[in-house]
């Protein structure tokens, strides 16, 4: 439906669109003085260059992720389980790095994993879990280790999983 | 939710809607303030996991019964459907709350 993919870099006009549309959301229920918007994105940097609004968008997304979290474990198996075909595939380590800045987000993983493979999680969520797994196998070697085993992790959910 | 075009940002958006609607609060005020473990719905007051388990419910039966009908030319606008599905459920929610 998306009309961008991991193939196809991100214009500047979509990167906009989206860092609005996610800025607007995580303002539901506030009310929005006029301007607050350019001022906020403004903090990245010069608004004329792109990568001023990628990190304005990798940080909302990261904010959207965590400030909409009920269940840690939707995270794992839908936030962070990036797929190619979804359009923050491009993005997903400098969203995941964003993520991490927050301190409660190692909890939130450990929380998610503990739902996923020590409670009554079924076989199809601990499968949808893969697109996070892969994130955090990309990672591994670069300096971007969040210091979970990813093997072990993978071994404990399959022995529970089976 | 899915069965009707939304994908994962569909979902995430739809838990702060509804709970700005219910609660009138974001998610992580509503931990704060009833001393709930962030990310741990379990842990939440009973009335309010209800609250939500009501609406959910309700506003995953409404959204079954328009499988297929939603439509939208891209994918914003078909979260923005569902969410709208979702808003009004929660607005109709509310009402039956006692806060």
């Amino acid at each position: 439906m998306s009309s961008t993919t991991a193939s196809s870099t991100m214009k500047l006009p979509e990167v906009k669109k989206r860092v609005k549309r996610t800025w607007d959301i995580l303002h539901t229920g506030f009310t929005v003085q006029p301007g607050q918007f350019e001022q906020d994105v403004k903090a990245f940097g010069d608004r004329r260059y792109k990568k001023t609004w990628v990190a304005a968008m990798c940080r909302y997304e990261a904010m959207f992720a965590i400030e909409s979290c009920l269940d840690s474990w939707m995270l794992l198996t839908s936030t962070f389980a990036f797929q190619p075909e979804r359009w923050d595939y491009e993005y997903r380590h400098q969203i995941f790095d964003e993520f991490l800045m927050y301190p409660e987000a190692l909890e939130a993983i450990k929380t998610g994993l503990e739902d996923l493979f020590g409670k009554d999680c079924d076989h199809q969520e601990r499968k949808e879990v893969d697109g996070f797994f892969k994130l955090l196998e990309e990672r591994t070697g670069e300096n971007r280790a969040i210091g979970f085993p990813i093997e072990a992790i993978r071994e404990i959910g399959g022995t529970i999983a089976a | 939710m899915k069965a009707n075009g939304g994908d994962p940002e569909c979902y995430k958006q739809a838990v702060i809607t509804e709970t700005s609607e219910l609660f009138d609060c974001t998610v992580r005020q509503l931990y704060q303030e009833t001393g709930g473990k962030r990310f741990r719905r379990e842990t939440l007051p009973l009335e309010v996991q209800q609250a939500y388990m009501l609406n959910e419910t309700l506003a995953a039966y409404e959204l079954e019964s328009m499988e297929g009908t939603i439509g939208g030319d891209d994918q914003d606008e078909v979260n923005d459907r569902i969410n709208a599905v979702v808003k009004e459920r929660s607005k109709k929610t509310r009402k039956w709350l006692p806060w």
